[in-house]
């Protein structure tokens, strides 16, 4: 019954906007105009991060209003409150009043004398409403319109400027993006009830007030549209590059508005924002043994449907140093697999986890084959939650070494790789409150790619079917591993075992929506082509998964934007390195990777040392070795909006990236740090062409390089193109090669959503 | 007697007619702030109710709304149809919670495009108490226009009838006749 009554119900701004039309058919209202409302949004709490859960403390968030801020009538749209235009001031209790001979948008100024919540803002920021919400919220232009100046009112502005769309289109999409009403979405935060609608209107706000604040520094600093796209022969590296000094465009030198600063904001880089993004992760192949390999046809279609990357390099050897890097930007000076226990990697370290929790965004790691761990064993205090007993496989149960599957098999936890997490090696994510409910599970080896079920002791014919440790059945271990858990009652740590567990706890998120922003995702050694190399179970694998993210409901949503990532973790037989590694470099001290206090000081981070909890032996990882990287490996990308929208697909990028160069692009994703300022990217995703000339007396294994444009980080944009008769250093010995010069086919943005 | 009572007559009727006739009012809104709105009008008051209104002046803080568009004229607030609405004369309320009107330089019921204004509407269809007043013609040492605003009811609504000159002789001849009369009767 409810759900008819929503369906007659038109949302508040489609009456707002009809009676709007209805008044203005009937008389002659011409540009004066009254309003009054809030300036509000969210204060957020970012969590504190510490190495014990007893000093750590999670986020949390509340609607907040904005005292002392600056409102007036934006006569000449320009984002900006000029002299001369009407104007206000905030009062205690955020509200405004202001009359206009002129209908016009609204601009709040919110400097650093104004408070958020009560509490001073740290950082200057402006928020806008676009003319069309005051106009639709308009009764009489002698009685005031009723318009709330949020983040989410910007963000509708800058999509109408932007994106195309008209306003209440852009109200309707942002309300079915955050899965909120429409009449919520334009509301200050204080003044929703529904609390469904005021947990999305509130994550939303966190998410657009960082970035719009972000749009503020552009403006303040005077950023160039080069740096702001990700052109780093903008404004300043010509000489750094002299062969290639004309990269820069007047175009690229101009600085920029707020307005436009807040659409960049959106595209940091050149990269877009997207809600969810899944990273699958896989072991082991080079480019060259997957592309068009017939033993994994449906990844092969997969990649064809996107946009692939041709020179993507994996950044070390063997796996822990490669999962660390696609986790934090750097390997922590881990040249072996767990050399380092974990979560080893002590002090407050930059990682993504953390990022994303302190700027208000969902991260999930979803593991395959997790072992399921009877309930009341599983210790749920963060640091402490590995096997203390043995220093084992992450969240077995210290009581056993392996279980018995109802179909008789014996599973150990081998299946299961603790050197193949992102996540895990880092004290203060593991320390977090939040960090049990984000370590889930995944399956995906239920049925071939004709959905027929997979039978227990299912072998492939294509691949020797061992693990290192002896042959190794390939059936259907997911079905077996939930019977075990069902028959023993086993409850899931991620619900703080209130729930029972669940093998496809993915599969779950997927259905409620419960899922993370930014998700990555590790099979287990058999379905990761780690023990059994490219083969149909991969394949099959790969299909289940990714299936269920097509099928799921935000996948199908074009005003979400979801995208799928395949990677492997490092590449086969070859220690090229590139993008944050120099390959000439030799372990010393000078590689550790450079950290910039606040004020702007920049050290070496120091290594890693402890003793491992469960037998007191003593380890270190003083960055002695360094690694060098591990070759070209696969990095294909297919979004939704490929899908279901216009956005380019079937192009490819052969510039040159790392996994810095990833970890450096989800952080422009999903706004984690700030180009114009190199020093907010974590570890070696900072490590630009500018960053690496302006640090170059402490980073000695930088110098003489062959080409800096190679041996830098950037962001996976499409920007650059190396000029003709340029190469690069491929392996210590200044051994050089030469590297792809001039455009692609077309230099398409992969991740271009339209 | 006879001229006594005739006297009487015109006495009562100049009265009347003075009483009858359109009354001068004095009003202000005093907003939370400290502002005030004042100014003057000619109605007819019965009970707390007051129309036919006409010759309305007002100043925001002591600054005269003079220069508009053109006169100052009233239209009503039609809650009905949640507008201003010039098909029926507007009136005002002695009672503040009373009160849906505006008075502005321009018809509020067909134009926007005025220089001055003073809305004053009770009315939930718009969040109940609307009484506000701007100067787009002047401004302050800030470079704003002056603009008042109050929409909790917290300020303060006055209109009071004032003593008008034109009238005052009327009743006083009046009763000057009936003193002659009274004289001569006695007499």
């Amino acid at each position: 019954m409810q759900a008819k009554l929503n369906k007659l119900r038109p949302s508040g701004v489609a009456l707002a906007v009809a009676s709007t039309l209805a008044l203005c058919s009937t008389s002659a209202f011409a540009a004066q105009s009254v309003v009054r409302g809030t300036v509000g949004g969210a204060y957020f709490t970012a969590p504190v991060f510490a190495d014990t859960a007893a000093a750590s403390s999670g986020s949390s968030t509340v609607a907040s209003v904005y005292t002392g801020a600056k409102v007036c009538f934006d006569l000449n749209d320009n984002g900006v409150c000029d002299s001369g235009e009407p104007f206000t001031t905030t009062g205690a209790d955020g509200t405004f009043a202001l009359t206009s001979k002129s209908i016009a948008p609204l601009v709040a100024e919110i400097s650093t004398s104004a408070t958020n919540n009560g509490k001073p803002v740290t950082s200057r920021n402006v928020f806008r409403v676009k003319q069309d919400q005051v106009a639709a919220a308009t009764v009489s232009p002698f009685l005031p319109a009723a318009v709330d100046i949020t983040p989410l009112s910007t963000e509708v502005a800058r999509a109408v400027e932007n994106d195309g769309v008209s306003f209440t289109q852009a109200v309707n999409n942002l309300a079915q993006r955050i899965g909120a009403s429409a009449a919520s979405v334009l509301k200050a935060p204080t003044t929703v009830t529904n609390p469904s609608d005021l947990a999305a209107v509130l994550k939303e706000s966190v998410i657009d007030a960082g970035r719009f604040e972000m749009a503020a520094k552009f403006v303040d600093r005077g950023d160039t549209v080069g740096e702001l796209r990700g052109n780093f022969d903008c404004p300043n590296v010509a000489s750094f590059d002299a062969t290639n000094a004309s990269a820069c465009p007047a175009s690229d030198q101009a600085t920029v508005g707020i307005k436009a600063a807040q659409n960049w904001a959106m595209n940091l880089e050149g990269i877009p924002r997207y809600d969810y993004v899944f990273v699958i992760i896989e072991e082991n192949e080079s480019l060259n043994n997957l592309k068009d390999n017939a033993d994994i046809p449906y990844i092969n279609a997969l990649l064809d449907n996107g946009s692939q990357f041709y020179n993507y390099y994996s950044t070390g050897h063997p796996s822990e140093p490669n999962y660390l890097a696609l986790g934090s930007a750097d390997d922590w000076g881990q040249t072996g697999d767990e050399a380092i226990p974990y979560p080893a990697i002590t002090g407050v370290r930059a990682n993504m986890s953390n990022a994303a929790d302190a700027h208000g965004i969902a991260w999930r790691h979803y593991e395959g084959s997790l072992w399921p761990s009877p309930a009341g064993t599983m210790a749920n205090t963060g640091a402490s939650s590995w096997n203390a007993k043995t220093g084992g496989v992450f969240f077995d149960n210290p009581a056993e070494t392996s279980i018995i599957g109802n179909d008789g098999a014996t599973y150990g936890s081998g299946l299961v790789a603790k050197k193949h997490n992102t996540v895990v090696w880092f004290a203060d994510v593991t320390a977090q409150p939040n960090f049990l409910s984000n370590a889930r599970s995944i399956a995906g080896t239920g049925t071939d790619l004709n959905g027929n079920a997979i039978p227990y002791g299912y072998t492939t014919s294509t691949s020797p079917l061992t693990d290192g440790n002896g042959a190794v059945s390939t059936g259907n271990w997911d079905n077996a591993l939930q019977n075990y858990a069902t028959a023993n009652n086993i409850t899931s740590w991620w619900t703080n075992n209130t729930q029972p567990w669940t093998q496809d706890q993915f599969k779950l998120d997927l259905a409620s929506g419960d899922i993370g922003n930014y998700n990555i995702i590790v099979p287990d050694q058999d379905d990761d082509m780690h023990n059994l190399k490219p083969n149909a179970r991969a394949d099959y694998w790969a299909k289940n998964v990714i299936s269920k993210i097509q099928s799921s409901a935000i996948w199908k949503d074009p005003t979400k934007r979801v995208a799928i990532v395949v990677t492997f973790d490092e590449g086969e037989s070859a220690t090229t390195a590139c993008c944050g590694w120099n390959p000439q470099r030799s372990g010393n001290g000078a590689s550790h990777p450079l950290q910039v206090a606040a004020d702007g000081t920049v050290s070496t981070a120091p290594g890693v040392t402890g003793t491992e909890a469960f037998n007191g032996a003593a380890y270190s990882s003083p960055y002695a070795n360094g690694n060098h990287g591990h070759g070209v490996t696969l990095f294909g990308v297919l979004s939704n909006q490929q899908v279901l929208g216009t956005a380019p697909h079937g192009h490819y990028d052969t510039d040159y990236y790392s996994h810095f160069s990833f970890v450096r692009t989800m952080q422009d994703m999903f706004g984690l740090a700030d180009p114009g300022q190199p020093s907010t990217y974590m570890n070696r995703s900072k490590y630009t062409e500018t960053f690496i000339q302006q640090n170059a007396t402490l980073l000695p294994e930088f110098a003489n390089s062959a080409n800096p444009h190679f041996d830098a980080v950037r962001a996976m944009n499409h920007v650059y193109q190396f000029p003709a008769g340029v190469s690069r250093v491929v392996a210590a010995g200044g051994v050089t090669a030469p590297v792809t010069t001039g455009p692609d086919s077309d230099q398409v943005n992969l991740w271009a959503t339209k | 007697m006879k001229f006594l009572v005739k006297a009487a007559v015109i006495a009562a009727a100049l009265g009347a007619s003075a009483m009858a006739s359109a009354t001068t009012f004095d009003f202000s809104y005093s907003f939370t702030d400290g502002q005030e709105l004042t100014g003057s009008l000619e109605g007819t008051l019965n009970g707390t109710t007051i129309s036919n209104i006409s010759d309305i002046s007002m100043a925001l803080d002591g600054t005269a709304m003079t220069g508009g568009v053109g006169p100052l004229q009233i239209v009503a607030w039609n809650t009905a149809k949640t507008g201003f609405d010039d098909t029926a004369p507007a009136t005002i309320s002695t009672l503040a919670a009373q009160n849906n009107f505006g008075i502005a330089d321009v018809n509020m019921a067909t134009s926007s495009a005025s220089d001055y204004f003073f809305s004053f509407v009770n009315d939930p269809n718009v969040g109940g108490v609307n009484a506000l007043a701007a100067n787009f013609l002047v401004t302050d040492s800030k470079g704003n226009n002056p603009q008042a605003f109050d929409f909790t009811g917290a300020g303060t609504w006055k209109i009071a009838p004032v003593p008008l000159p034109a009238a005052l002789p009327l009743l006083l001849s009046g009763l000057g006749l009936f003193g002659i009369g009274r004289r001569r009767l006695a007499q």
